[in-house]
């Protein structure tokens, strides 16, 4: 019973207090800002700038014949591992501030 | 002066209309500088499938934009150029979208996007035989009844044509708006590019329209290509200036219909808001000039 | 067979195979065989689609550098079903990332799927509809007297706002995220560290809200619709209302 009378207690207040902010990881206030989404219109009625693009190159990148590797951004966190086991919202935490 | 004073013959009323000034395409880039800087415009016009989501931003800041400026809905996807019977479910959505945001004008394209369930977000062309005739006007009559307002159908830009087309575009096109009471979107653009494409006058391509039932024009810049025989190729790509020579058939245009509501359209390399609207200045004082020259 | 029709399947099926001629009866005034202008149709599908993908996977196509992206998103679109079924392209994008899971050039990326449906996630809460969130005094005075029942707890149950969506990785994929918002560094991160994240947007903005394991097991029941007893997690709970992620509260109460 007294458990209970606990989470009663300590819901309430949190409840009661609902404009703090202190009981969040700092790392959700950084985040939470806009970003990210693009907010563009997706449906256009324009033509597209050309002949001779992706829309009418034939099998050339099929099956096998596809030799492309990711090239972008990834690339630098090929070296890092986590020998601790933290969690990775505490490593860029570090980072932001 | 209220263009749609041309276009009032069909079963079907236009919405409240366009005032007869320039406009530019809204795109949400531009939502912060217009509310900001407020410059003087006839209109803004959107693509009615951007807004065809439940709420968020998109509804929010047109309908902020609207309390400044008339607004024109532009339909994208219709597909009222296709042999199927039009979406259902796609139609819901846009009288939902005009229930909400009450648009001065509502107008789509003569062209089509889906089929066998699937769209594929281009405008492409239809052969102009008297089948497809029935076709369209049947899907030009059930756009309006479901919406209960007059709509206007767009002249399209082609790369193509049917060999067994027995109907010139300007003579489908009128056609299409005889019997169903609708009215026409004057794409100058698309039909200087359409032009050089097939080789036709565009002079003659407009005076065989019926101007009169001309509710909007739209202007626009294109990009230049050859086909594999070296003849020009014209892209309506959008994503330039107005080209000169469009100007020039843009004045021819006014000629014949008055002054009309008239769009900048701009849907790629998008500039500044200020270079827009000096565009749609441009095209203002056109429009100004043939008001004088009418009066 | 219906002639009219098969104008348009014709035309179609010529447009989204481009190893085939374009289809009879396409012509142009100077005799040009119809190749090239055809591929102008061919190129503005393919290219507008990939563009409309580029634009809600951005941090994907950050990941694995343009040219990779596009050529991915082409093999994407070679399958006719994952052509758009509606015009409403805002909600396009779906398949992808399950595409990408499945996808054996990135399988050295075996996080990129998981930040796909994140971005999808996203997408798709920006343009969910509007709702008032609920008043704080009210929920709370509403749970005080679920909780202070002399008969024990009321069970209740939490109704959320339509663009709340909780996310759940394997992977560090709200940190891979967030490093390329500019909120983090992506050599700090370990990629195999599972991670979960709230995902609202309350007003105009979504927000992208780490989570512990706990707290998304917690707001995953929530959102099922189980009824709610002795709540466990008043931090969670509070972060839900602060948040304005719920909408109403219903006790259910005894006959």
């Amino acid at each position: 019973m007294s458990m209970k009378t606990t989470t009663s207690t300590t819901l309430a207040l949190a409840l009661g207090t609902a404009v703090s902010l202190t009981s969040l990881p700092a790392t959700a206030a950084d985040m939470e800002k806009c970003y990210g989404v693009s907010l563009k219109g997706q449906n256009d009625c324009k033509a597209g700038p050309g002949t001779s693009c992706a829309g009418t190159a034939k099998k050339d990148h099929q099956g096998n014949a596809w030799k492309m590797v990711p090239a972008g951004t990834c690339t630098e966190m090929e070296s890092t591992t986590s020998p601790t086991g933290m969690g990775q919202l505490e490593a860029f935490e570090e980072k932001m501030s | 002066m209220k263009s749609d004073q041309h276009s009032q013959t069909g079963p079907y009323k236009p919405p409240a209309g366009l005032p007869s000034g320039a406009g530019i395409g809204l795109k949400p880039e531009h939502f912060q500088p217009l509310l900001e800087t407020r410059p003087k415009l006839g209109f803004v016009e959107v693509h009615a499938e951007n807004y065809m989501v439940a709420g968020g931003p998109m509804h929010h800041y047109l309908q902020r934009i609207h309390e400044h400026y008339a607004l024109s809905v532009h339909g994208v996807g219709l597909s009222i150029g296709g042999s199927e019977p039009l979406d259902e479910a796609h139609l819901e959505r846009l009288k939902t979208l005009i229930a909400r945001h009450q648009p001065e004008r509502f107008s789509e394209h003569l062209a089509w996007s889906s089929h066998n369930g699937q769209f594929m977000n281009d405008l492409l062309p239809l052969p102009y035989t008297p089948e497809r005739l029935e076709n369209v006007c049947d899907h030009v009559d059930r756009v309006q009844e479901k919406l209960g307002i007059q709509m206007l159908l767009e002249n399209p830009a082609t790369y193509l044509q049917y060999r067994d087309s027995s109907y010139t575009e300007p003579e489908f096109i009128a056609e299409v708006i005889r019997r169903t009471g609708c009215g026409l979107l004057l794409d100058v653009n698309n039909v200087y590019v359409s032009a050089i494409n097939h080789g036709f006058s565009s002079h003659a391509y407009i005076d065989a329209l019926p101007c009169h039932r001309v509710g909007e024009i739209h202007l626009a810049g294109f990009a230049r290509d050859s086909d594999s025989q070296g003849a020009p190729l014209l892209i309506d790509s959008h994503d330039a200036p107005v080209a000169e020579a469009v100007w020039k058939l843009y004045d021819y245009a006014l000629e014949q219909t008055g002054a009309v509501a008239t769009l900048i359209e701009r849907d790629a390399n998008l500039p500044p808001l200020t270079i827009l609207v000096a565009e749609a200045q441009n095209a203002a004082r056109r429009l100004q000039a043939i008001s004088r020259e009418v009066a | 067979m219906d002639i009219k029709a098969n104008s348009d399947s014709r035309f179609q099926h010529a447009l989204l195979n481009p190893e085939l001629a374009p289809p009879d009866g396409v012509s142009a005034w100077d005799s040009e065989t119809g190749s090239k202008r055809f591929d102008v149709y061919r190129n503005n599908v393919i290219v507008s689609l990939i563009d409309a993908l580029a634009n809600c996977f951005d941090v994907v196509k950050q990941l694995v550098g343009e040219p990779f992206f596009r050529a991915m998103a082409r093999e994407f679109l070679r399958d006719p079903a994952n052509l758009p079924a509606s015009p409403v392209l805002a909600h396009y994008g779906e398949r992808f990332p399950a595409f990408i899971a499945d996808f054996e050039p990135a399988a050295t990326l075996p996080y990129l799927s998981d930040v796909a449906q994140l971005e999808w996630l996203r997408l798709q809460s920006l343009h969910a509809a509007d709702a008032n969130s609920a008043d704080s005094k009210h929920l709370s005075t509403v749970v005080k007297k679920a909780l202070s029942n002399e008969t024990g707890c009321i069970p209740f149950k939490l109704f959320f706002h339509p663009s709340l969506a909780l996310f759940k990785s394997r992977y560090a994929a709200v940190s891979i995220w967030a490093a390329h918002q500019g909120l983090a560094k992506l050599a700090n991160i370990d990629p195999n560290t599972p991670e979960q994240a709230l995902i609202l947007r309350p007003e105009l903005e979504v927000e992208t809200i780490p989570l512990s394991h706990e707290s998304a097991d917690f707001i995953d029941r929530c959102m099922a619709g189980e009824p709610l007893r002795n709540p466990p997690l008043g931090p969670t709970l509070e972060l839900l209302v602060q948040k304005g992620a719920i909408t109403g509260i219903a006790l259910f109460e005894e006959e």
